[in-house]
């Protein structure tokens, strides 16, 4: 059995009285240990609130999901499976809670329940981990985008997870920011945590182990890079772009150059244009 | 602009009041304040004076900073000393001029008052000056545990305390930008009466509390997901622990307590 499994999963919102919204439609979807999967749509492809089922924020109206054989529905479990599954949201504002990024890395920790020793070394190990030793003492709102994601992630990595959950952590940051959350969650991955990413920029799913497309809460895709960057009438139905390179790959093959399928990165790029002649 | 701004009055320094234990703090002040309501002498008000020069001194903080922290109340001040002189009748008559009479008790009562509420003043916020809001809250929240038993929501307090300093620079940001963009658009919020201004506030707190109300389901979700359930089963990284400086502060205030109540 895989680490998380998404059975028949249909969500739906019921808001007063206005009509239901279904934003998730037979999802079906598993997770290994150790993987990186990509999830990507457009805004109103459900997404996020796919997110919410993986650590049973939000119950499946339809359909079971399971972590580590735990059912999300089981109360009793519920903190196990927080635990378990860590989770990093868009904004970074509206995540962080303490007034000192020590203390903020130590909420999560602080909540489990473990003795302030523990803690202290779990905040020391967190805050290296993401390059921010040096501003334990500051205060969350005088640091950058980027900086703020990264003690968000901190502070998850702190609960020691198996997995964590990433709901678009680089929509609301500059590109630098964007480039110091995609390297800590490479980091991550390297310390052999699964990781689901959600996002909408086709780019960042590149170096993942897996990415299923969504569409008006349905899978509509679901591969390698490779595979789902072959499918590029589905790409453009969901409303994606294809990252600049396979898209310069199938423009360049289009006009009669002879490319092989496997370019995913400008370096092999060049080297395959280098090969032509 | 309104990111630099500090919250409270809390000045960072190297002190020996400084590296107190909160709680510590906390209880010295109640007590000295309950003290000073006990003093029945000038004599008695003369050593609380002296006390609160000790802890200044101590504090490696300016006295000016102290004296500006009665400004506010001055207005009240001078209120309850004319009050008193004029219409606290007793002793001897000190002045009189058609319907005006200021007798001794008068003035003495009045005077009495004045100072009384002068060192309250200053000793309170001698207690903000040295201990940084994250500290106060977190003393707070472990001096009002044990009436947990009684229903108070101690650690919840503590936690909105914490929320409430956390975004009040954010939103601050948050209500800038909002009024950088109504300006954009031709809104004026400083000019006109009074009146006009606060009307003129109604599209910079509409925006606002809306966006308040997302950031705080944002924040919940949070929380919940990161295993927050309340302060039971939960645990501390900082634990506060008195050491022998906080109880030699302790009985250093508790002697000058019983010096001032007996003069």
């Amino acid at each position: 059995m895989a680490f998380i499994e998404l059975k028949d999963v249909s969500y739906t919102y019921i808001e007063g009285d206005e009509p239901p919204v279904t934003a998730l439609k037979n999802i079906n979807l598993s997770v290994e240990k150790g993987e990186m999967i990509a999830i990507i749509g457009p805004n109103g492809s459900g997404k996020s609130t796919l997110a919410k089922l993986f650590n049973g924020l939000f119950q499946p109206t339809e359909g079971s999901v399971s972590v580590g054989g735990l059912n999300t529905s089981d109360q009793d479990k519920i903190w196990d499976i927080r635990q378990q599954v860590g989770m990093v949201f868009q904004n970074p504002d509206n995540q962080l809670i303490a007034t000192m990024v020590e203390e903020e890395v130590a909420f999560g920790p602080e909540n489990l329940g473990l003795p302030s020793a523990t803690i202290k070394a779990r905040v020391d190990e967190a805050l290296a981990l993401v390059g921010l030793e040096e501003f334990r003492q500051a205060a969350p709102h005088h640091l950058s985008g980027g900086q703020k994601q990264r003690v968000a992630i901190a502070g998850i990595f702190a609960m020691r997870p198996d997995c964590i959950v990433f709901d678009e952590p680089t929509a609301m940051l500059d590109p630098m920011g964007r480039k110091e959350v995609m390297a800590t969650i490479q980091k991550l991955r390297s310390e052999g945590k699964t990781i689901v990413y959600i996002t909408h920029f086709m780019e960042e799913v590149v170096d993942c182990d897996r990415v299923i497309i969504l569409k008006e809460g349905e899978k509509i895709l679901e591969g390698t890079p490779l595979e789902v960057f072959q499918a590029r009438e589905l790409i453009k139905d969901a409303d994606l772009e294809l990252p600049e390179v396979p898209y310069l790959v199938y423009r360049l093959r289009e006009a009669g150059l002879q490319l092989p399928d496997e370019i995913l990165t400008p370096e092999s790029l060049v080297e395959k244009l280098c090969l032509l002649n | 602009m309104l990111k630099n701004i500090t919250l409270g009055q809390y000045i960072l320094r190297d002190s020996l009041i400084h590296s107190l234990d909160p709680r510590m703090k906390i209880m010295i002040t109640m007590l000295i304040v309950i003290g000073l309501f006990f003093i029945g002498s000038f004599w008695g008000f003369l050593v609380a004076a002296a006390y609160i020069f000790t802890i200044i001194a101590f504090s490696h903080l300016s006295w000016k900073v102290v004296i500006r922290g009665l400004k506010p109340v001055m207005f009240i001040l001078i209120f309850t000393l004319v009050i008193h002189l004029f219409f606290t009748r007793g002793g001897v008559v000190l002045f009189e001029l058609g319907f005006l009479r200021i007798e001794s008790e008068g003035l003495f009562t009045g005077l009495f008052m004045a100072v009384r509420i002068m060192l309250l003043i200053s000793l309170t916020s001698l207690l903000t000056l040295t201990t940084s809001p994250i500290q106060l809250t977190d003393g707070l929240e472990y001096l009002l545990n044990p009436f947990r038993r009684f229903g108070l929501p101690a650690h919840e307090l503590a936690m909105m305390m914490t929320i409430a300093l956390r975004f009040i620079p954010t939103l601050l940001e948050e209500a800038e930008k909002i009024m950088k963009a109504q300006q954009a658009r031709g809104a004026d919020f400083e000019s006109g009466s009074i009146f006009r201004r606060a009307k003129s506030l109604v599209p910079l707190l509409v925006p606002l509390f809306l966006s308040a109300f997302r950031r705080a389901d944002d924040l919940a979700m949070a929380m919940e997901a990161r295993c927050y359930r309340g302060g039971e089963g939960r645990t501390r990284m900082k634990e506060l622990h008195f050491l022998s400086r906080d109880w030699l502060a302790l009985g250093f205030s508790a002697s000058f307590i019983i010096i001032f109540i007996i003069l």
